[in-house]
């Protein structure tokens, strides 16, 4: 039983599958059916649509499902038969139909009741295209179906009614024999004929009280015929090449399960991790033990490694693609509602849907696009009167194209509309209160656009149930940040508007520049950096007490990243000479980001930091190193709106702007009972003496204080004195300080000692005559090297 | 007796005398066999000169202080994340967390690694003890001579022949997060659309 439950589950996974297919081709074969409505080959790829989606429903027991598309088959029937013309009441209704399917499907999907959905609405205006009696535009057709003999109609109709019972078999409802088949038909049959004649009789002599009245009429009908059938012959033309394109072409496809696809992701994000690992292993051992044979092979073999590890990765990263055409396919009915919608009209042109991106990607792209087009039709596009007043074209060009450009796609919504005027939008703004006076005034083109991404922001005079609301374009910005996009817009007033989203074609292995600020080392995804430079403290300018930098023609904000990740109070480490900053851009904004040192460009595979630390402000993940420690990536995004409420300064983290009244002596060491002594020694000789139990504790202790001297104790947690000494080695302020190592028990290593680049040992028990005489000395050296 | 429900100690595993000293007394009562249901299985650990118990269940593993990586807008207590063989685990200063005094890293100081749920995350200790099999009618609930700030992470205490421990829930200290706070934005921009 529990068996049959799971094959069940299985089947209606699969109809939900395909109904999803064959419901996203519906919606873009319908608009196309409405400009070529006369296309057979569409109409008949729609009526299977239809009448596969109904087959399986039934089987599966929805009714609702079935019934909806089984009037939607119907009414597809009459149209592929030319018995009905469409028009665009039908076709509403059509579309209507296909929403609420769509409607249905979700709520199996989601468990919910599918019978619980209300139909009746679709079915009864579906209903109506059906009634012989209805009068659309076919009816002046009515009597070219007349014309029909009593043969033809009767051989239409057993055609009709076997193909009905067929489908009934198909469903698999009924299995009756073949003789009781025909028996049925030929009861069916005789039944309907009867029916039929008392319709036509009717409908006869109405169409001969109505023809009395019109025969001027008659008249145009029949130009029009002609005309029909000048398009019948000019579509005879083009067909051939519309039939082979919907030749079937075989195609070597298999479907995989998602999870498939990304647990293979994660493996070769392990791989990555390895692979870096390998090669900083190798380049360690080139260092040591160069021109050995042993260490060149293992650099080969490092280095083919790395190469099939990218190409694998290229390969698991491609079976994750999708084309964007899967997202672009739903905006020819998007375009058609709003644009309906809003008397409008508009024409899509899409380009490069071919154009393939990540999954993850292509799922969060599609409600940003929507917003983005809603934006252009309602405010872009002016109404056709006021367009051709302008003269323009009647009607407006949206433009949605895709295009890559190195590790990104570029995705461009573009409009023939009427453009945005910067100061329009700051005017907007200031009365709503989203921006200050002085702020307008020094805003630049691109800020003034970037308005419209603000939360409550809306230019729109009247708030329409599609845009006004002031939420819109605010979801663009969020989505695009959550891609770690860039957001452009260009705009010409009377020309049109130009959106252009930048996003990274992948989300789980990215490129990123590390950096380091205090004794921290940080992961800036490289999608979002523009740029880095180094500068020095006088090429820091100010507005209203704010640090900026002119870079070129812009006036970028200026801050220390520590400040905005809350780890900067008080932490002094950068060189006024040379100051680097990184340029980081997210969305529609931009500020410079400086930093203590810029370490390199590396490929990282980011991971969560798990369910005890989610939401970390500033931080969007974690990556494992070559060497094995963890590195953080940045949320550029928060980190940049932390930015805007930070009111520390560049020279509050200047190491020279660090004031002391005496010397500063930092005590590096495990809990021993020689460090009073040492203290001891140290106050009486002047100095201020500060203490700490860690190497992790020393190194924050010695971005806080610039220490004239530091004792360290070679056997320190967590990671050695060796390790501790060449960290703050590493830092501005500590490359002559002079440094002493501490042993505790005796013993040290030459090398490192060496590597480290101390200054001296002492070894305990420490003496005071020692201590003073290892300060001596280190001085001394230090003038030297100075 | 059935077999199913019954479980012989092997004498090796039982970490403790004082189970070991049980063991005996009962083998010369009744054909040693005990029940196991009836003991919990803790990981016996020091902090701040008490004894502690977790179980043994949520246990991963217990490892020697490792470099960690400092993570900011965390709170106060979490130490950094650490990397645990590929996989990235928060790392929580147990002293801090209780509000007791710090004392340095040592040689004696352990991670003990946390698997629970979908959670896993480390707890600095001073000390591991061993595993202790606390007879489960001996464990008592909370006594009320036990800090504020800690009861509620406390499941019990349980009482063997020699010694008294604290047994934690180890859900209470994990499901609290060691986020700062969510981020700025979400909350903000609610208010502001609203």
């Amino acid at each position: 039983m529990a068996e049959n439950m799971d094959d069940m589950q299985e089947i209606i996974q699969d109809f939900l599958v395909e109904a999803d297919e064959l419901l996203e081709e519906l919606d873009e074969d319908l608009v196309r059916l409405e400009s070529e409505s006369e296309d057979e080959e569409l109409l008949n790829k729609i009526f299977r649509a239809f009448h596969t989606i109904k087959g399986s429903a039934s089987f599966l027991g929805f009714e609702k499902l079935t019934e909806l598309t089984h009037k939607l088959e119907d009414v597809l029937n009459k149209l592929r038969k030319f018995e009905l013309k469409l028009n665009s009441d039908m076709m509403d209704a059509i579309l209507a139909g296909v929403d609420k399917a769509k409607e249905i499907i979700e709520l199996i999907k989601e468990g919910g009741d599918p019978e619980s959905v209300d139909i009746e609405e679709n079915v009864k205006q579906l209903s109506r295209f059906l009634d012989e009696n209805y009068k659309g535009e076919e009816a002046k057709e009515g009597a070219a179906e007349d014309e029909l003999t009593e043969e033809e109609m009767v051989e239409l109709q057993k055609e009709e009614l076997l193909e009905e019972e067929a489908q009934a078999e198909g469903e698999g409802e009924e299995k009756k024999s073949k003789d009781d088949i025909d028996a049925e038909i030929e009861r069916l049959l005789k039944q309907r004929m009867e029916e039929d004649k008392e319709k036509r009789l009717k409908r006869r002599e109405k169409i001969l009280a109505e023809l009395q009245g019109k025969e001027s009429k008659t008249e145009e009908k029949q130009e029009e015929e002609k005309k029909e059938e000048k398009k019948e012959e000019k579509k005879e033309a083009k067909k051939p090449p519309i039939q082979k394109k919907s030749k079937p072409v075989v195609e070597q496809t298999i479907r995989v399960d998602v999870q498939r696809l990304d647990d293979l992701m994660n493996l070769v994000g392990e791989l990555v991790l390895g692979k870096n690992r390998l090669v900083s292993v190798a380049q360690k051992a080139e260092e040591k033990f160069s021109g050995d044979e042993v260490v060149e092979e293992l650099s080969e073999v490092a280095n083919q490694i790395t190469l099939v590890t990218t190409d694998l990765q290229m390969g698991v990263m491609k079976t994750r693609m999708v084309q964007i055409g899967k997202v672009f396919n739903k905006f020819p009915r998007v375009v058609r509602d709003i644009a309906r919608e809003l008397n409008k009209e508009v024409e899509l042109i899409i380009e490069g849907a071919d154009t393939e991106l990540d999954k993850s990607v292509v799922e969060e792209i599609n409600d940003p696009l929507v917003h983005i087009v809603r934006n252009a039709i309602d405010h872009g596009i002016e109404p056709p009167e006021e367009r051709v007043k302008l003269g323009k074209p009647r009607k407006g060009k949206i433009i949605l194209s895709a295009y890559h450009e190195g590790n990104y796609i570029i995705i461009e919504a573009a409009d023939d509309g009427r453009g945005m005027d910067p100061e329009k939008l700051k005017q907007k703004a200031l009365e709503k209160g989203l921006i200050t006076e002085t702020e307008a005034r020094q805003m630049s083109k691109e800020e003034a656009y970037a308005l419209i991404f603000k939360p409550g922001f809306s230019t729109a005079e009247k708030v329409t149930n599609l845009s006004g609301r002031g939420v819109g374009m605010d979801v663009v910005k969020t989505n695009v940040e959550k891609l770690n996009g860039i957001i452009e817009i260009k705009s010409e007033i009377g020309k049109g508007t130009k959106v252009i989203l930048k996003i990274p074609l992948t989300l789980a292995i990215i490129q990123a520049l590390l950096v380091k600020v205090t004794k921290e080392y940080f992961a800036i995804p490289l999608v979002s950096v523009v740029e880095t430079v180094r500068i020095t403290k006088d090429d820091v300018d100010k507005v209203e007490n704010k640090d900026v930098l002119r870079l070129r023609e812009n006036i970028i904000p200026l801050v220390y990243l520590g400040d905005t990740l809350g780890m900067g109070k008080n932490k002094r480490t950068l060189d006024g000479r040379e100051i680097y900053v990184v340029v980081v851009a997210i969305a529609e904004k931009k500020i410079g980001l400086v930093v203590d040192e810029l370490i390199g460009r590396e490929e990282i595979v980011i991971k969560s930091l798990g369910n005890y630390l989610t939401n970390i402000k500033g931080i969007s993940g974690a990556t494992i190193m070559g060497d094995g420690s963890v590195t953080l990536i940045l949320d550029v995004a928060n980190v940049i709106n932390e930015a805007s409420i930070i009111s520390a300064n560049i020279e509050d983290h200047l190491i020279e702007n660090y004031e002391k009244d005496r010397p500063v002596a930092l005590v590096a060491s495990r809990d021993i009972s020689d460090k009073n002594d040492l203290i001891g020694y140290l106050k009486d000789r002047g100095y201020k003496v500060i203490y700490a139990h860690t190497d992790k504790e020393a190194l924050d202790l010695a971005c806080e204080h610039i220490a004239d001297i530091v004792f360290i104790d070679l056997s320190i947690y967590i990671n050695d004195g060796y390790n501790l000494a060449r960290s703050l080695r590493s830092m501005p302020a500590y490359k002559t300080t002079p440094l002493i190592a501490v042993s505790t028990d005796g013993t040290y290593d030459k090398e490192k000692l060496k590597e480290s680049r101390f200054s001296g040992i002492l070894f305990v028990p420490l003496e005071k005559d020692e201590v003073y005489q290892a300060i001596e000395n280190a001085s001394k050296r230090n003038i030297l090297v100075a | 007796m059935n077999g199913k429900d019954i479980d012989l100690f092997d004498k090796s595993l039982a970490l403790n005398e004082d189970v070991e000293e049980e063991l005996a007394r009962k083998s010369k009562k009744s054909d040693a066999i005990i029940m196991k249901d009836e003991y919990e299985q803790v990981v016996g650990f020091i902090l701040h000169n008490e004894l502690y118990g977790i179980d043994i269940l949520d246990v991963e593993e217990i490892i020697k202080p490792v470099d960690y990586t400092y993570v900011p807008n965390t709170k106060p207590f979490v130490m950094g994340v650490i990397n645990l063989r590929g996989k990235v685990i928060p790392v929580v200063d147990l002293r801090k967390r209780f509000g007791f005094v710090a004392k340095p890293i040592n040689a004696d100081s352990r991670i003990i690694i946390i698997a629970h749920n979908e959670y896993n995350v480390g707890y600095l200790v001073d000390k591991i003890e061993k595993v202790y099999y606390v007879e489960k009618k001996s464990i008592e609930p909370t006594p009320p001579n036990i800090p504020q700030n800690i009861e509620k992470y406390v499941k019990g205490v349980g009482k063997m022949p020699k010694k008294i421990i604290t047994l934690l829930n180890i859900e209470e200290l994990l499901k609290e997060g060691g986020s700062l706070v969510s981020k700025t934005g979400s909350s903000m921009e609610v208010v502001e659309n609203g």
